[in-house]
């Protein structure tokens, strides 16, 4: 008997199926969701607002904090803003050290999502297991950088720690590690029937849709769009290694249709990608300064006398963050935008939503990588106590009016 | 059947393979007639972990750069009496400390190290234990009239 009833289907603002604050309103039909509609805005930190009050320095460590997960690519879209403004030149050996940083937090930040997504599918053995093997390259990162998530690696025209022989030699002993059971993972990860039945053909984001809603990093790669900030608009070391291609599921010879299974495929076969990068940079790294060698202050009272604005892109594990700074004569950015991957990512939720079952629904909203605290936007404000609601076209009004102060200040 | 009894007895009385935490707040009598109160010592960290900060107060001129470029604003500069100077001194709240290092590399004097302990839990974060330089702002500082104690106040 067909059933005509559309009824809707309340997850969230906080939900054990989610790990952090989102509302999802789900249209269900029998078991089916014909719709979904989102909503943001539960966990808004005022990051930008924030970074007003402080200086550019202090602004690395709080953007460290914007996502625990990528608590480097954060830092480093900031920092290539700001030196694109003050024409800073990076030394050598600085940029091949935040690579291989870089790298490494993608090895750890895929090696993550693998077990995440697996415990969404009820797979716990698998997600013990890959985050048993993660332990790994964070005990590599915390002797590299002195901590295992918040790396406090970078500064502004650089970097703050050198890489020794001793942790040269932890690298090595790391990669032959991953390289070692990367065979055996993949085969679990791609080959495994039970992840095949719960990922082939559940949360389809085409490659014409993936286009129009500006998908970016593994969600639009594994819907078939050779997109890769590190290859379309390199940075630090990737322009140097000629080898470096937008990874598809074509790689491993399936044609990609945008489901679940190709969002996998793209992150275990970037976990290959990120072994053959580290390797690259150790094998090349060239010897040199390690910053522009003017310390805290000195670079501080540099930036305060500099007016104009800036952008950096970088490719962090889920997808391009950008950051936009402009600067005016203050110690601090006057103004500062942080785009995160999921901020674009999100979008992309609602054709993957529809037309699947109401079992496959963690599990699509976690093949995007969700960051939902990177990405949020406040949608209600507070005037004396109370709450409003902003209209569209107000909202519309009042963003136009911010930003054309802040372009007049950067034009004058 | 036999080898399931055996095993609950013995995990009846088995040492606990974990450690109350934080462990100086472990009851005299509980550790010693339970004999649970031995610390497990943590695994050793890496060289170059970056963990609690402590600070030099003689070599201290007191310029002020570490407030200046703390992340957290973990450091609070106070008016001191020092040989008859007034001069001024630092306590660092690793309560609010992000343990980024940068006011150890900003330091011109080395005045603030950061050593690899990292025990640091406790109930109260204006504790002792939880404010770096606490006892010599109890020697040297200038007090005013009516200031209050901004450590007894909480937040
Ligand atoms: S930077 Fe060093 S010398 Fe200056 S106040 Fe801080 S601890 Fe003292
Ligand atoms: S380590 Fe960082 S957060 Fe902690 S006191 Fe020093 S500058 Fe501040």
């Amino acid at each position: 008997m067909k059933s005509d009833i559309t009824y809707p289907l309340n997850i969230g603002p906080v939900h054990p199926a989610f790990k952090e604050p989102i509302k999802f309103t789900f249209r269900i039909e029998g078991e089916k969701v014909v719709g979904a509609d989102i909503d943001f805005g539960y966990t808004h930190r005022a990051i930008e607002r924030i970074a007003q009050e402080r200086n550019f320095i202090q602004i690395i460590y709080l953007l460290e904090r914007v996502c625990g997960i990528c608590s480097f690519s954060h830092p480093m879209a900031y920092c290539l803003a700001i030196e694109d403004v003050a024409g800073i030149e990076v030394p050598p050996r600085a940029r091949y050290i935040r690579t291989i940083v870089g790298e490494l937090e993608r090895l750890h930040s895929h090696l993550l999502w693998t077990g995440v997504a697996a415990h969404e599918i009820g797979f716990d053995t698998l997600f013990m297991y890959t985050w048993n093997i993660r332990e790994k390259v964070l005990d590599c990162l915390e002797e590299l950088t002195g901590n295992r998530i918040n790396y406090a690696m970078l500064t502004i025209g650089g970097v703050r720690r050198d890489i020794t022989p001793d942790n040269a030699q932890t690298i090595h002993q790391m990669l032959e590690y991953y390289e070692e059971l990367y065979n055996r993972t993949s085969e679990i990860l791609l080959d495994d029937l039970t992840l095949r039945a719960r990922t082939e053909g559940v949360g389809v984001l085409t490659t014409e849709q993936a286009e129009r809603l500006c998908a970016v990093g593994p969600t639009a790669r594994g819907s078939g769009l050779m997109k890769d900030v590190r290859v379309d608009y390199p940075v630090n070391a990737y322009y140097e290694i000629p080898w470096l291609k937008p990874i598809s599921p074509r790689d491993i010879g399936k044609e990609p249709i945008g489901d679940v299974y190709d969002r996998m495929a793209v992150r275990v076969l970037e976990i290959q990608q990120a072994i053959k990068i580290i390797q690259f940079c150790m094998e090349n790294l060239p010897q040199g300064d390690i910053n522009t060698g003017s310390g805290a202050v000195k670079m501080i009272n540099t930036l305060k006398k500099l007016e104009g604005e800036g952008i950096g892109r970088y490719e962090a594990p889920r997808g391009e963050v950008c950051h936009y700074v402009i600067l005016d004569n203050q110690e601090h950015p006057v103004q500062i935008k942080v785009k995160a991957p999921t901020y674009s990512n999100g979008f992309a939720w609602a054709p993957m939503l529809t037309n699947i079952e109401i079992a496959d629904i963690p599990i699509v909203i976690a093949s995007i990588d969700p960051c939902v605290a990177c990405a949020d936007r406040m949608t209600y404000v507070q005037t004396d106590g109370s709450s409003t609601t902003i209209s569209w076209e107000e909202l519309h009004a009042k963003s136009i009016q911010k930003y054309k102060g802040a372009r007049k200040r950067c034009m004058k | 059947m036999l080898g399931m009894v055996y095993k609950v007895v013995e995990q009846l009385f088995a040492k606990k393979s974990t450690n109350y935490f934080p462990s100086k707040y472990i009851l005299e009598d509980t550790a010693t007639t339970l004999n649970k109160g031995a610390i497990h010592p943590p695994i050793a960290v890496k060289e170059g972990f970056r963990g609690r900060l402590e600070y030099n107060v003689e070599t201290c001129t007191g310029c002020g750069l570490c407030s200046k470029v703390c992340p957290a604003n973990a450091i609070e500069l106070y008016p001191a009496l020092i040989n008859d100077k007034k001069t001024k001194r630092i306590v660092i709240y690793l309560s609010r400390c992000t343990y980024c290092q940068e006011c150890v590399t900003i330091c011109p004097k080395n005045s603030i190290q950061i050593t690899s302990h990292f025990c640091m839990a406790d109930y109260n974060k204006y504790n002792a234990s939880l404010v770096v330089g606490f006892e010599h702002r109890q020697k040297f500082e200038i007090k005013e009239e009516g200031s209050t104690d901004v450590q007894k106040e909480g937040d």
